[in-house]
């Protein structure tokens, strides 16, 4: 076990890069399940807001509940340094005055002067709350002009404003498993060719450094063997790194894998293969290890843009979509989808999307086997 | 009666429409220590690549200790070392660990590959580096590391292939006297290299090489006796007539008179006392001379003699 020995010496070496990558990785693991953990249903944002109802008329005590409806309504004096203190010290987002002569405006027509408002600036809520104002004194208007009268048109406008729009999550998560929106599954695609990359292939140069191969070449040890000794360390690192990742997705978890989980754990296992071959493939194309970095970027970064790692599968345009099929990680991506149900759930499919990355393997060691004939055979042509 | 180590016989390798070996017969002795010269490209190390089987060849036997040579003959290859040119160690290992790497591709026992390091170690002088990396090592210190993972595993047949490239003179000289002192120990070997002063050095036969062929073969005197040139004489002088220089073009033995940048170089085929014989007709004519030097035939002037060429460029 001669070579294989030298291999575990060499990796030894060898891992500093590969341990930055799996740590970055378990960190952005550990910081997205603790912050996005309540974010997973929508809700309509509500500001805090000050009345004062100079008007004191019913169409006037009409809005103030339709406000009060909608948003949390706070209770300050009315007087221009509280109100600035309420403002600066976030107390209240947005400090409205129903003006005097508001009613007998809506009931003309007008639009000007029917408000004041104070905000500390043009931020998100004032925007959000000019426009809600707006929308109501329009709607009001659009009934008044059709012939109704104020009181039936603020009684419509309540009612038409308060039918709510169904809101559907784009990506939304079921079950608490890490195949959902937390992304371990998901980001494991682009760190996992990323760790290959960073560490396989470096060992995997050494090994084939020309005058190295020269000297084994010549003793007596059988390049078969020698050849089954690095498959068989390469084999014991692949495995190494996919536990560490799989035990590890067990803590951030809180509980072992169960149900369709396993599906994951099994693409996972299937895509860290092919991250190893990935790693193989650019060891033996790549003439010096000085590009490897820039080479792993390239790779990992490209095929997660394209596949819907970094951007969710349906926000990708189908030209990208047509283009990251020709990529394993598509396939290992869609295979997740499906399972945190993003996709609809449908087991011929997903053998079949687990099958295509069967074939990718297949694929890789044929491409892997050929390139070992033709460049590393002990005996050459020439 | 000495044993054949290496036999060659009829070898043909062909690139494409390129003969890189020309019909190469080689014959090695048990305890030679056997010099294979030749420039660049002449198929120095497609004959070792050959001798190796690591390089398919077209036609032509390879016997090494009387057994055809194969990629999988690993009875022969377990007796053969291979020091090449390029320092092939890892860089992640320290200088004992290298030696151990390579010594166990042959020694699988673990006591004994011990004392083969150890004894290898010794032998080239690293005991003081024997925890330093490769690249923390000297240009000097890192060729005697790639020679002790060729020889550690105690060869009877060593190859080495141009070991001396790019080597200062110091370590060139203690590299060597290693080779030497490996044949001593009962090695055969075969040294290949453009560097004629080394050949002259340590080999006890030589094989020329050009164009895949051996165009000569001999000890360094045989080879010698080859050329008609037998001694160059040269005599610094500030000026000689053309009537002294048609004079010394007539004397005997004398078959090329050269006067140029004021030194007169006469070569000389044959005879005795050239040397007295021309500075005779020089002191007749009343010429006063400065250095006086005589020197014997390189196998530079074997090889221009033979092929027309010098055999490695000056700046070598």
């Amino acid at each position: 076990m001669q070579v294989f020995k030298l291999f575990m010496k060499i990796l030894k070496k060898k891992l500093l890069l590969s341990a930055a990558c799996v740590a970055s990785f378990l960190a952005l693991c550990i910081i997205t399940t603790v912050t996005n953990s309540s974010e997973k249903t929508f809700t309509d944002t509500k500001i805090d807001i000050c009345i004062f109802d100079e008007d004191n008329t019913p169409e006037s005590q009409a809005l103030v509940d339709y406000i009060a409806a909608r948003h949390n309504i706070k209770e300050i004096e009315n007087d221009r340094q509280a109100i600035t203190d309420a403002l600066f010290y976030s107390r209240i987002d947005y400090a409205l005055t129903i003006n005097k002569g508001y009613a007998q405006k809506l009931a003309d027509g007008e639009t000007e002067g029917m408000f004041t408002d104070r905000h500390l600036s043009e931020s998100y809520g004032t925007a959000y709350m000019n426009n809600f104002l707006e929308e109501y004194v329009s709607c009001i208007n659009t009934c008044i002009a059709g012939g109704e009268s104020l009181a039936s048109a603020i009684d419509t406008t309540g009612k038409v404003l308060s039918e709510g729009t169904d809101v559907v999550m784009i990506s939304k998560p079921q079950g608490s498993g890490l195949s959902d929106g937390n992304g371990y599954f998901r980001y494991l695609a682009y760190f996992m060719p990323a760790v290959m990359i960073s560490s396989l292939s470096p060992v995997l140069m050494t090994l084939n450094k020309s005058e190295v191969r020269f000297r084994t070449n010549c003793s007596t040890i059988r390049p078969v063997s020698a050849a089954f000794q690095i498959f068989a360390g390469s084999t014991v690192f692949v495995a190494s790194v996919w536990l560490l990742f799989i035990t590890a997705g067990v803590f951030l978890k809180g509980e072992f894998y169960s149900g369709n989980d396993w599906w994951c754990v099994l693409n996972s296992l299937l895509f860290s293969v092919i991250s190893a071959l990935i790693a193989l493939l650019v060891a033996m194309l790549m003439p010096k290890s000085d590009m490897l970095m820039l080479v792993a970027n390239v790779i990992c970064l490209g095929m997660s843009f394209l596949c819907g790692v970094f951007v969710p599968m349906e926000l990708l345009s189908d030209s990208v979509k047509r283009a990251g099929q020709f990529l394993p990680a598509y396939w290992y991506t869609m295979v997740n989808e499906m399972i945190n149900g993003t996709a609809v759930f449908d087991k011929i499919k997903l053998v079949s999307y687990i099958g295509i990355e069967a074939a990718f393997v297949a694929a890789f060691a044929a491409v892997a086997l050929l390139l070992f004939k033709l460049k590393f055979s002990s005996v050459r042509q020439s | 009666m000495e044993q054949t180590v290496v036999k060659i016989e009829n070898l043909v390798k062909r690139y494409n429409d390129l003969i890189a070996l020309d019909h190469l017969d080689l014959t090695i002795k048990e305890g030679e220590v056997y010099g294979l010269l030749g420039p660049n490209g002449s198929g120095k190390t497609t004959t070792m690549n050959c001798l190796l089987s690591l390089l398919t060849f077209d036609k032509g036997n390879i016997e090494i200790f009387g057994k055809p040579m194969s990629p999988t003959a690993y009875d022969i290859k377990k007796d053969i070392g291979v020091i090449m040119q390029n320092v092939a160690v890892y860089d992640e290992l320290t200088v004992r660990e290298n030696i151990d790497y390579f010594c166990g591709l042959y020694i699988r026992d673990k006591q004994e590959r011990r004392r083969c390091v150890d004894e290898a170690i010794e032998f080239v002088g690293l005991e003081d580096f024997t925890k330093f990396y490769p690249k923390k090592l000297s240009g000097g210190l890192l060729r005697r590391l790639n020679i002790a993972c060729g020889i550690a595993h105690k060869p009877k047949l060593i190859l080495l292939d141009e070991p001396t490239v790019a080597v200062d003179p110091q370590s060139r000289n203690k590299i060597l006297e290693g080779i030497l002192q490996l044949n001593k120990n009962g090695a055969t070997i075969i040294y290949t290299s453009h560097y004629m002063e080394e050949v002259e050095q340590i080999c006890t036969r030589i094989a020329i090489m050009d164009k895949g062929r051996k165009i000569a073969e001999g000890t360094k005197d045989e080879l010698k006796h080859m050329v008609k040139n037998t001694d160059t004489i040269t005599v610094e002088m500030n000026d000689l007539p053309d009537s002294v220089l048609g004079q010394l073009k007539e004397m005997p033995h004398v078959y090329s008179v050269t006067y140029e940048d004021g030194k007169l170089v006469a070569a000389c085929s044959g005879g005795k006392h050239n040397l007295i014989r021309i500075l005779e007709v020089l002191q007749k004519n009343d010429l006063s001379f400065g250095r006086v030097y005589s020197e014997q035939p390189t196998l530079n002037d074997v090889f221009l003699e033979i092929t027309g060429k010098a055999l490695r460029d000056k700046e070598d």
